[in-house]
């Protein structure tokens, strides 16, 4: 499989496919693109840019999955395909996936803009606790397994610890996640979220950790995952290298 | 040293050392008038505007050096009957010629506390009929901009004691529409056409999920209720898209939404 996330130089006539969505550039001046992405063969985001002679390069990157079709949500709701139950005091290590979008970025020297996002799967939203406490969540349905099973450019993995700490039996349903906490690593195309568990303490509560640091060995962080959210907490910090760990508490059920 | 102190200034019944210390009363109350500014201005920061804030911070800062000074003249012996039942004649005045200022002002500030609305909010005030944006919560009157595009300022008051609807307050909303089909019609195949259309749409949230049932055998149609959840942000949009696509869909498949309809019985053929 030739690998699609990465760096590209602009030039006329560039293009790449992510199944049904065609991505290309074409020149329209001496130093303008027009960059444009087709749908079964409508035109779904079309922009015009300039290349700076040569020094802004196009990037793809995935990017957290709360772009499509508008920004919308803040969390993404990984419902488990079946539920998993954990005995007390017990813990395991299972494959998830969870949903991915497609960013695609003009980068100069000192500044990366996202141009256009895409989704090879149809987004859907849900609601995670009551509308007057609650959150809007981009809704993903996952597999469970013993090994990588996420659809290439759609999903990406999840190798995830469920703790139970508590004195009874727990079943987990769903995990719900704060969208500007993730961060997303990449082995060629394939697409990791960062080392995460989920820890139950009581009956009711569960948290998740997202601890900044690859589920793997020799994965490499995503780039653009910062840029790819408008406005995300500590994001001075995320840019300059310094990730965050995250903590999101599911106090509405798990 | 002490003798200038307790030397009687001529003309006035009050020593030098009197003075000096009505003086430093005067001095503490600014100081003290400061220091409540300062503080109060940092706590209130966080639950009302700026312009809330320094009202209320003024108010505190010169209230505590009129006190400061009138408990310094009077320990000098000023006599205040006289102008404190002219002050208080004054009083009675001014609070009937203000009285809707300072309603509107306390209702500003408790608007500001209670936050029933913020900027940027769509809201309904029923009582008035008004429906619009907040533009701006002043510390009188606050500023809406009416969905047909008129800027409406309404008196603080009259929006604290209104009944608000908040359409952005919680982070989703049910739509509810209703839709007749014929008596004639398959009322379970009308169900799955509108619940896939409904589970088609991006916007509409998959959990709660939809619910499409029969709601009412009315005169002229079986009527079904749909209800779904959509981002506040977006629920005009889905209500309108949703309505013009399930008209489309019952078409398609040849499901009549029928008119009112009346049988007239002629008795006598």
């Amino acid at each position: 499989m030739v690998k699609k996330f990465g760096l590209y130089t602009i030039e006329d006539g560039f293009t790449i496919k992510f199944r049904n969505e065609q991505i290309s550039l074409k020149k329209t001046g001496d130093d303008s693109y027009i960059y444009r992405r087709d749908h079964e063969g409508e035109t779904s985001s079309k922009t015009v840019f300039s290349s700076r002679k040569g020094k802004v390069k196009l990037a793809i990157y995935p990017v957290r999955p709360i772009q499509m079709p508008r920004q919308l949500a803040h969390n993404i709701m990984v419902n488990l395909e079946s539920p998993i139950a954990l005995p007390p005091k017990s813990s395991v290590t299972h494959h998830l996936t969870m949903p991915i979008e497609i960013g695609v970025f003009t980068i100069s020297k000192n500044s990366n803009y996202m141009i256009d996002a895409f989704s090879l799967s149809f987004p859907k939203y849900g609601l995670y606790g009551k509308p007057n406490m609650g959150y809007i969540c981009r809704l993903h349905t996952s597999i469970i397994s013993s090994e990588e099973k996420a659809v290439p450019y759609e999903e990406a993995e999840i190798i995830m610890k469920f703790q139970n700490k508590s004195a009874d039996w727990v079943t987990v349903h769903k995990i719900v996640m704060d969208a500007y906490m993730v961060d997303l690593y990449l082995s060629g195309d394939t697409v990791y979220l960062e080392d995460s568990n989920l820890l139950i303490e009581d009956g009711t509560i569960a948290s998740l950790f997202l601890n900044n640091k690859p589920p793997l060995h020799g994965l490499k962080e995503v780039p653009m995952a910062a840029e790819s959210v408008k406005k995300f907490r500590l994001g001075f910090l995320e840019r300059g290298g310094f990730g965050v760990e995250g903590k999101f508490v599911m106090e509405h059920g798990y | 040293m002490m003798n200038w102190i307790d030397t009687a200034l001529p003309g006035f019944g009050f020593t030098a050392g009197q003075l000096l210390f009505a003086l430093i009363v005067i001095v503490v109350g600014i100081i003290i008038g400061r220091i409540a500014r300062m503080t109060s201005g940092k706590l209130l920061s966080s639950v009302m505007s700026e312009n809330a804030s320094n009202l209320i911070q003024r108010i505190i800062y010169y209230t505590t050096i009129i006190v400061a000074t009138l408990a310094a003249l009077s320990y000098l012996g000023i006599d205040f009957t006289g102008v404190m039942l002219a002050g208080g004649i004054l009083g009675i005045v001014i609070g009937f010629a203000t009285q809707s200022v300072v309603a509107n002002l306390i209702s500003g500030i408790f608007l500001q506390i209670d936050k029933p609305v913020s900027i940027g909010d769509p809201i309904g005030i029923i009582d008035e009929h008004l429906y619009g944006v907040i533009l701006e919560i002043n510390i009188l009157s606050t500023s809406i901009r009416t969905f047909d595009g008129v800027n409406l300022r309404i008196p603080n008051e009259k929006l604290f004691t209104s009944t608000i609807h908040n359409f952005s307050k919680y982070v989703a909303r049910r739509v509810v529409i209703t839709v007749g089909i014929a008596y004639h019609e398959e009322m379970k195949k009308a169900i799955d056409i509108i619940l896939k259309t409904i589970n088609e749409n991006s916007l509409v949230l998959a959990e709660p999920a939809p619910l499409v049932y029969v709601d009412e055998l009315s005169d002229s149609s079986v009527n079904l209720s749909i209800r779904m959840w959509a981002p506040s942000s977006v629920w005009f949009e889905v209500r309108t898209e949703i309505v013009q696509q399930i008209k489309k869909v019952l078409d398609e498949a040849g499901i009549e939404i029928p008119f009112p309809q009346r049988v007239i019985w002629n008795g006598k053929s």
